[in-house]
């Protein structure tokens, strides 16, 4: 009895798989704009660090010269005052900023945050997606692509998940001949809640990219994302899974009584 | 060309070049990879992404030990990266209700499977129920031992060494049909 093993290993490692032309770039944009997010909590950082050393440096400064001449305050005030300024301004508009940083290089990082809210462990949820940035930035200086406080679906994702698999219409025909996949949506939530301009991003077939953008302009009215207390136009990209039981096999629960069986079963073989 | 050290190091400083570089040497293979274990090139294209923005972040751990030991290294990260999705998707724990074994077929000329296209074995692979994929490819192809699986996916390793045999059995068949069909 002959097995294929060394076939196998010979011909399938390292084997290539042709990837679409557009992916090295897109690849490229979320490293980049990863970087960019971790550069910026890095200034933070040394601010929230260096800001409190600074201050204290400059205080035990002027109450030394205080202690040696009265007469010199003025002249230590007009070189200090400043640097400490300089500190100030960058702190109080980063604060906010660095804090939706962190939520951003949680969900590129690895997808374990997003484990419990969605299943598919995707980390597309609410993520600028690059193509889009591009040709949509013309024109549109009033919308924002990252906010303190994210918008969100009323009753948040698992709601959405939910909305998704309840109102979804796919004909069988689709099922059958294996049209399936992740159509990736963006749009805008309004200052009101409302959803504009949906645009399919990433597109699987011209049947389930309509009934995405069907399901997405039908959304009840969104929390709108707030940025400085604000609310503001936010732009979110979420992915509309058409794959046939999917959202049932979300529902399955996981049991260990499953496999032992396959390794019981297993051992029948006498194949070996 | 750089050398491995070096594009390592340049692609963690963030010089665009160099990750261009490194994507171009690696992605496509990391993605048949990912495939491998996964079937769906959605999700295949994802892990990979996944896998090669974490390897910026861990060049560090990565020691040069002489030329393809960054491919190893970064094979070893995207196996890690698909092995805990697929925990995550509890794709490890549903076994889809048996597709029993295929009645055996006799064996065909032996030199005669070296042709089958890559492609081709591939895709038996991906049809593999994913419990079996996964043990099959970390076993045969990426040279886990069954100490190691049993440890990264959650079994005894007895039940891998089963799983194994199962896949095995399977693909054997697969491929004695293949062979048959294409006529040697």
């Amino acid at each position: 009895m002959k097995d294929y093993d060394d076939i196998f290993k010979q011909r399938l490692e390292g084997y290539e798989m042709k990837l679409p032309d557009t992916d090295r770039d897109a690849f490229l944009n979320r490293q980049a704009t990863r970087e960019r997010f971790a550069r910026r909590r890095r200034t933070y950082l040394s601010i929230a660090v260096g800001l409190p050393a600074v201050a204290a440096i400059i205080m035990a400064l002027m109450f030394t010269i205080s202690l040696l001449s009265k007469q010199d305050d003025v002249t230590v005030d007009n070189t200090q005052t400043p640097a400490v300024q300089e500190q100030v301004i960058p702190a109080q508009g980063n604060e906010g900023i660095a804090e939706d940083d962190a939520d951003i290089l949680d969900c590129t990082d690895g997808v374990v945050e997003y484990v419990t809210l969605d299943l598919d462990g995707d980390d597309d949820w609410g993520k600028p997606v690059e193509s889009a940035q591009k040709s949509q930035a013309p024109g549109e200086e009033d919308v924002y692509m990252v906010v303190e406080e994210s918008p969100e679906f009323p009753g948040g994702i698992n709601a959405l998940m939910g909305y998704l698999r309840d109102n979804m219409v796919v004909p069988d025909s689709c099922w059958e001949n294996n049209i399936q996949g992740r159509v990736l949506v963006t749009f805008i939530v309004e200052k009101d809640g409302s959803i504009t301009k949906p645009v399919v991003v990433k597109s699987v077939h011209p049947i389930l990219d309509a009934e995405a953008l069907r399901l997405v302009s039908a959304m009840p009215k969104w929390k709108p994302g707030r940025q400085n207390g604000e609310v503001q136009r936010v732009k979110y990209t979420i992915p509309v899974n058409f794959r046939k039981d999917y959202y049932k096999n979300l529902a399955i629960p996981a049991t260990d009584a499953v496999i032992e069986e396959d390794i019981m079963s297993s051992t029948k073989d006498k194949t070996f | 060309m750089r050398t491995e050290q070096e594009l390592a190091r340049l692609c963690t400083a963030g010089d665009r070049e160099a990750q261009g570089e490194l994507y171009a040497q690696y992605a496509s293979r990391l993605y048949a990879l990912c495939y491998r274990y996964v079937a769906d090139r959605d999700e295949a294209q994802d892990l990979m992404h996944d896998a090669m923005i974490k390897a910026m972040d861990s060049f560090r751990s990565f020691s040069y030990s002489g030329d393809g030991s960054l491919y190893a290294w970064l094979r070893r990260l995207t196996v890690n990266v698909v092995i805990d999705r697929l925990r995550q998707m509890s794709k490890l724990r549903l076994v889809p209700l048996d597709q029993t074994m295929e009645t055996e077929n006799p064996d065909t000329n032996d030199d005669a499977a070296d042709d089958i296209p890559a492609q081709v074995l591939m895709d038996m692979v991906a049809a593999l129920p994913s419990v079996r994929r996964t043990v099959f490819n970390m076993y045969c192809i990426d040279g886990f031992s069954h100490k190691d699986i049993a440890a990264a996916i959650g079994i005894t390793e007895k039940g891998s060494a089963s799983i194994l045999a199962k896949a095995r059995t399977q693909l054997r068949s697969a491929v004695n049909d293949y062979l048959k069909r294409t006529g040697r």
